[in-house]
């Protein structure tokens, strides 16, 4: 056996010492994790094992656990951080790694961070910071943690809430928005008179608009809606017209301070899963129906005092033809029963009297026409002037053969109107063409039309716009007028010759004109003295619809 | 033959009178001057009936319309031919009245003489009631 000596061991026991050391060193240095690996001399061949196994789930847990992960010093110098947090700032992670914290927070919340840094230098704490890189500001939530006593280093988890500011954001618009609607909303309601409310079938709930109470003559939200207490607003005789849902009717409430209103009343019914509702709009109407009666009423008035005038127009002309009547009847008797004893100048007082009477009669006959004009009742339809013109022609038959008048007619059109009253003016421009001709002349009497270009529409002060015009012209070659007194012929009454010289009431033209007004038309005339006239009267072709029966 | 004429007007019942008493001098004519009257007269079964009757239209208390609804109601007057003697000069009036039971319609002339003529040609024809 040999012998060991003590030296031997002593030399044994450092080197054993030395291996402990060494030992104790790559453990130490395995759990502070500053070594990745290590290589074991064996036997001459270093083996190199890295510590993938161990912390390598951590790793992978800190890459992608999905929120940013940092390792601070106490001065804030970044030695570590994941590759979420350098893609949140949108850098590469060698730039973050290297920098200072710092530089990578926003002015306005630096001063808090490091308060909240100071803090987890002992312990823990959280906060709301916003990062700054890149000129991107994001929103974050941190979480700091002294790593004592394993590391001298601070950890820092770092949560996004860039979506979630986002999102609030979105919220605080929403409200904003919901606002300004709410308030659209309360103005429409009060400016149309209206008043709503929501009903939930389902908690019972019941809400009114403000001014839904203030229609029922309240202040809003003045009590607990209840379809009790609406009841008692509704008029006693209209109650039970309340039964039917949903409810689409008009009936009447009493507001607090005793006004009887009209309230048309509409309600829908919303059927969503788990959300079954009844929303309604309750409408003032009282104006509406309480101007659809007076109108009623006064459209009766009218018909009523239409009537009467009629009526008075039909009986007055009839008391007033009767004296005429019996002037005629006894100037005949005279002439007729005392025919040899009357001399010619006799004879010749006697038909003046009967002349006066007669144009008396025409005279009353003309007026009750002409008031008839005012109110003709709607009965425009669809007339053919050509026809109106050969029938008023065929009137005058007789005429244009004693006076060897000749007529050209052009085309007329057909147009909405009064067939009696576009008769009565052809019949009074005719009339006149004929009865105004120079002596020892034939009278020409030529009619013609053309349509009204829009200018002169527009020109003209007495013609609707909206409507296309056509213009039918009567010229004559007869004894004409001064132009001068163009406008003047049209006045009632108003005569440019004696009555000796030629017959008439003085009123034609001024029907003619009436006529022309009623049908939103007009007639203007020209004319040079001793050469001729030409009335030109303009007629739409088409009146408003409510004015027409077919 | 006997006349009956009711008309409010003094003037034209005399010149009817004048005229009809110029025709046929022993005619018979009855006046009235207002319907009440003349109802009165025609319903009085002691009065001679008349062979024709002519009646106004515009009459105070009861006018000639609803003087010729009666007379039509009455067995007794029904079958005698009713006249209009009118100045309406409104053709509705004229059918209308037609279709009420008057036989004619005539509107008083301008002319009186002309009545005579009028009377010669209405009396003399024949007037079927149906």
């Amino acid at each position: 056996m040999e012998t060991t000596t003590s030296e031997d061991l002593l030399s044994e026991i450092e080197g054993l010492k030395l291996r402990l050391s060494e030992a104790q060193e790559a453990i130490d240095a395995i759990k502070t994790g500053s070594v990745d690996a290590f290589a074991i001399r064996n036997d001459g061949k270093p083996e190199v094992f890295t510590l993938q196994s161990l912390d390598y789930a951590y790793r992978v847990l800190i890459e992608k656990f999905g929120e940013g992960a940092l390792n601070l010093t106490r001065d804030g110098l970044i030695i570590y951080c994941n590759s979420y947090f350098s893609t949140l700032l949108g850098m590469p992670n060698e730039k973050v790694t290297g920098s200072y914290i710092f530089d990578l927070i926003t002015d306005e919340t630096r001063e808090r961070f490091q308060e909240h840094f100071v803090l987890a230098l002992q312990g823990s704490s959280k906060t709301e910071i916003t990062l700054s890189a890149n000129n991107k500001k994001i929103p974050v939530y941190i979480s700091l943690t002294s790593l004592q006593p394993q590391l001298a280093t601070v950890g820092m988890i770092v949560t996004d809430l860039s979506e979630k500011k986002h999102n609030e954001q979105r919220i605080i618009d929403y409200q904003h928005r919901l606002q300004i609607q709410n308030k659209i909303f309360n103005l429409a309601e009060e400016i149309a008179s209206t008043g709503s409310y929501e009903w939930n079938l389902q908690t019972g709930e019941l809400a009114y608009s403000d001014n839904l109470f203030r229609m029922l003559g309240c202040l809003p939200q003045e009590f607990v809606p209840s379809t009790e207490k609406y009841l008692t607003f509704i008029h006693p005789d209209d109650k039970e017209q309340l039964n039917k849902t949903p409810l689409q009717l008009t009936y009447r409430i009493i507001s607090k301070n005793g006004e009887v209103k009209y309230f048309r009343t509409t309600e829908k019914e919303i059927d969503d899963p788990g959300r079954r509702m009844i929303i309604g709009t309750n409408q003032d109407v009282t104006p509406d129906i309480i101007n659809t009666e007076t109108l009623r009423k006064k459209n009766i008035e009218l018909e009523h005092v239409n009537k009467s005038l009629d009526q008075f127009a039909s009986i007055a002309s009839h008391d007033l033809q009767e004296p005429l009547r019996k002037i005629r009847v006894f100037t005949s008797l005279l002439k007729h029963r005392f025919d040899a004893d009357l001399s010619v100048d006799t004879r010749g007082l006697i038909d003046k009297i009967n002349a006066s009477s007669e144009r008396m009669s025409l005279l009353i006959n003309d007026v009750l026409n002409f008031s008839r004009i005012c109110h003709a009742e709607n009965m425009f339809m669809r007339t053919d002037l050509n026809q109106i013109l050969d029938n008023t022609l065929t009137d005058f038959d007789l005429l244009i053969l004693e006076k060897g008048a000749s007529v050209r007619k052009g085309n007329l059109p057909v147009i909405e109107a009064i067939p009696l009253q576009i008769n009565q003016l052809f019949y009074n421009l005719v009339g006149n063409a004929l009865k105004f001709s120079k002596a020892g002349t034939a009278p020409v009497l030529t009619i013609s039309s053309r349509m009204l270009p829009s200018e002169e529409i527009e020109n003209a002060s007495n013609l609707n716009g909206q409507l296309s015009y056509s213009e039918i012209s009567f010229e004559d070659n007869g004894i004409g007028f001064e132009q001068q007194f163009s406008e003047q012929i049209f006045s009632i009454f108003e005569r440019l010759n004696s009555q000796q010289q030629y017959s008439g009431t003085g009123i034609g033209l001024a029907l003619c004109q009436k006529i022309a007004g009623q049908h939103q038309g007009g007639i203007r005339a020209e004319a040079q003295e001793n050469n001729g006239s030409t009335f030109y009267v303009r007629l739409p072709l088409t009146q408003s619809a409510d004015r027409v029966v077919n | 033959m006997t006349i009956f004429i009711a008309d409010d007007d003094e003037d034209d019942r005399n010149l009817f009178v004048e005229s009809a008493k110029e025709l046929n001098k022993d005619i018979n004519i009855i006046t009235a001057s207002d319907g009440q009257e003349a109802m009165r007269i025609l319903k009085d079964e002691h009065s001679p009936l008349p062979d024709y009757i002519f009646l106004d239209l515009r009459m105070p208390r009861i006018n000639g319309r609803q003087c010729l609804a009666e007379i039509k109601k009455e067995e007794r007057l029904s079958h005698i031919p009713v006249f209009i003697y009118t100045t309406s000069r409104d053709v509705n009036d004229s059918i209308d009245l037609g279709k009420r039971g008057a036989v004619h319609f005539i509107s008083k002339p301008d002319n009186p003489t002309e009545i005579y003529y009028i009377l010669s040609t209405v009396l003399d024809a024949k007037w079927d009631q149906s």
